[in-house]
């Protein structure tokens, strides 16, 4: 049984953003709202120093799909509804979710309130309970007065919300998320069973993503984090885990650390 | 379309009990303390684990499950309740005394027949006797010979406590027929008109039967979806049409309050864990704050047993002017 994991190479991602706008397109995540960042693969941004001695980073950041998943602990409804497949992903399964927002809660790398709590990002969103997934995609309000069209209009033409849903198929997961309910990354696991890479993998220009089978010595992630040495995220404030440090067990590595430095020539 | 669904019918027969597994308390949370649908089969038919099943073979369709499960996790197939009320409310403008009885028993004459007695909750009762004003009889006689016959012992313990609330004029409307001899059928006539007008009906209400229910095969409902138990909604439509008198014995039996204490967060876990929408996200002054609506609890307690602080309570009765109005919970 393969245990699913991801090695981002930081020396080789310019921090183009390439990847979040892969995931929104296909799994149909919606805009940020009340404190929900609903951006499955999301970011984090480094800036230190004073100017003109400034460093810059940027830090690709998505479900760490922990072994030790506190989101899978906290799941109060049985069967849960958030839990870990064989293979490793941590799924999460809509028709049980309840929308308790404990996964949110116990998560290190999620907020139930992203501004709030003065967070970077957070792997799970929440859609609120009695709204709609998609709200965009309902207001008839045009951007620019009689120019635009609103997106209820584009909804309408496209015949679809968002009109750019990729319909996949997903024995636990809606392709749209209904409201009342957490949602998160899953690996991209309707592709990866068909033997696909995940969706942000595939789009990254830079191939600064590798994901494949950490149990196994042959395969790329493996063949990464033997070749350079590894570093995991502790939490959605930007730490890192130190060494020896155990956290949660996340399963996304971060490869040769790399900042952008300005420096007095 | 019609064809398969008359196959249908034909080759299977409808379960006579539903089971929800979304509203199961104990699948809704994990460890949660409710063992009552296990505890009041006398037949066993149910096991809860890791899923909540009804076995079909063992089942004697006494249906006490579907009365007293607070979460409506048991629906019985048929009839439709509704239905059944209003025809013995027509029934009592030409007869002293329509007869409800039970369709396990074909010798016993009834001028309605529904399922075993057993789904007779207070809910269902108290419904009855409020809006059957000309009153009627159960016929419980038959209960002596039939393997289900401990049902009989549940409705009139219901039904006393029912009385018992202060509604005794009201309770009194249902007479329960315990003996043979007690049973004062009267034959239904009908003229042309009248044969014709009963022929529409059943045609009709047979016609419903088999376009209704297509998605029969998909009982679970998602788990984030609110829904109010059945029995919940009988007891409203009777609270609406009270006198304060009756009102006030009402909501103080039968409805609930949900309290909680300072160390409530605001963190609206319970919002998601209610299985019927009692509790929302409400305005407050600075940030939002818990509110609640008693019309919508069934008392389950998952709200208290699931709060990570220990603050919620969940207290019979409710005394203030409207259930119906979700309000800030008190602390």
């Amino acid at each position: 049984m393969p245990k699913y994991g991801m090695v981002i190479d930081l020396q080789k991602c310019v921090g183009c953003g390439a990847c979040a706008i892969a995931c929104k397109t296909e799994n149909n995540t919606q805009d940020r709202a009340d404190g929900q960042r609903f951006n499955w693969a999301d970011f984090v941004y480094k800036e230190e120093g004073k100017f003109p001695n400034v460093k810059f980073a940027a830090m690709p950041v998505l479900c760490n799909h922990c072994t030790d998943a506190p989101c899978v602990k906290a799941c109060p409804v049985k069967p849960k509804a958030m839990f870990k497949t064989p293979d490793g992903i941590t799924m999460h399964n809509d028709e049980r979710c309840i929308g308790c927002q404990r996964c949110q809660k116990a998560c290190p790398y999620s907020s139930t309130d992203v501004d709030k709590d003065k967070a970077a990002y957070s792997v799970l969103s929440f859609n609120a309970h009695g709204g709609t997934t998609h709200p965009f995609y309902k207001d008839e309000k045009e951007l620019i007065k009689d120019c635009t069209a609103s997106g209820a209009q584009v909804a309408k033409v496209a015949g679809d919300m968002p009109p750019h849903r990729t319909l996949y198929k997903h024995p636990e997961y809606e392709s749209v998320r209904r409201s009342g309910i957490t949602e998160k990354c899953i690996f991209c696991e309707h592709r990866v069973k068909n033997g696909e890479q995940p969706y942000c993998v595939v789009s990254c220009p830079a191939k600064a993503r590798i994901f494949g089978d950490l149990s196994d010595p042959g395969s790329d992630v493996s063949k990464a984090l033997k070749a350079h040495n590894s570093v995991q995220l502790k939490n959605n404030k930007g730490e890192l885990l130190k060494a020896g440090e155990k956290g949660t067990k996340p399963n996304v590595y971060y490869i040769r650390s790399y900042k952008a430095e300005a420096k007095k020539v | 379309m019609i064809r398969e669904r008359l196959l249908h019918k034909a080759l299977d027969r409808d379960a006579a009990v539903t089971v929800d597994r979304s509203r199961c308390l104990g699948m809704r949370l994990d460890g949660f303390a409710c063992a009552t649908c296990v505890d009041v089969c006398p037949a066993g038919a149910i096991t809860t684990g890791d899923d909540i099943v009804l076995d079909a073979d063992t089942c004697t369709q006494c249906m006490l499950c579907v009365s007293e499960c607070p979460s409506g996790c048991f629906n019985g197939s048929k009839p439709d309740f509704y239905a059944l009320a209003s025809k013995l409310m027509r029934l009592g403008r030409s007869l002293s005394s329509p007869v409800l009885g039970c369709s396990g028993m074909p010798d016993r004459k009834a001028h309605i027949k529904g399922p075993c007695f057993g789904y007779l909750s207070y809910e269902h009762l108290i419904f009855l006797a409020f809006f059957v004003k000309d009153g009627f009889q159960v016929d419980l006689a038959g209960c002596v010979d039939c393997g289900n016959g401990f049902v009989k012992e549940r409705i009139k313990e219901r039904l006393d406590r029912i009385a018992s609330y202060a509604f005794p004029g009201v309770a009194k409307r249902i007479i329960l027929v315990l003996h043979e001899d007690e049973l004062d059928y009267q034959d239904i006539t009908y003229d042309r008109r009248g044969f014709f007008t009963v022929l529409k009906n059943a045609t009709l209400s047979r016609t419903a039967d088999l376009l209704d229910r297509q998605d029969k095969d998909v009982f679970s409902s998602a788990y984030s979806e609110k829904k109010l138990p059945f029995r919940r909604e009988l007891l409203n439509k009777v609270l609406s049409s009270l006198s304060d008198k009756e009102r006030k014995a009402l909501t103080t039996n039968f409805y609930y309050t949900v309290g909680a204490d300072n160390n409530c967060d605001d963190c609206f876990s319970c919002v998601g864990i209610c299985p019927t929408g009692a509790l929302k996200v409400g305005p407050g002054e600075a940030s939002p704050r818990l509110a609640f609506s008693s019309a919508l609890c069934s008392g389950c307690g998952l709200c208290s047993g699931f709060c990570i602080n220990g603050s919620l309570r969940v207290e019979k009765g409710f005394w203030e002017d409207d259930p119906f109005s979700f309000s800030a919970v008190r602390r």
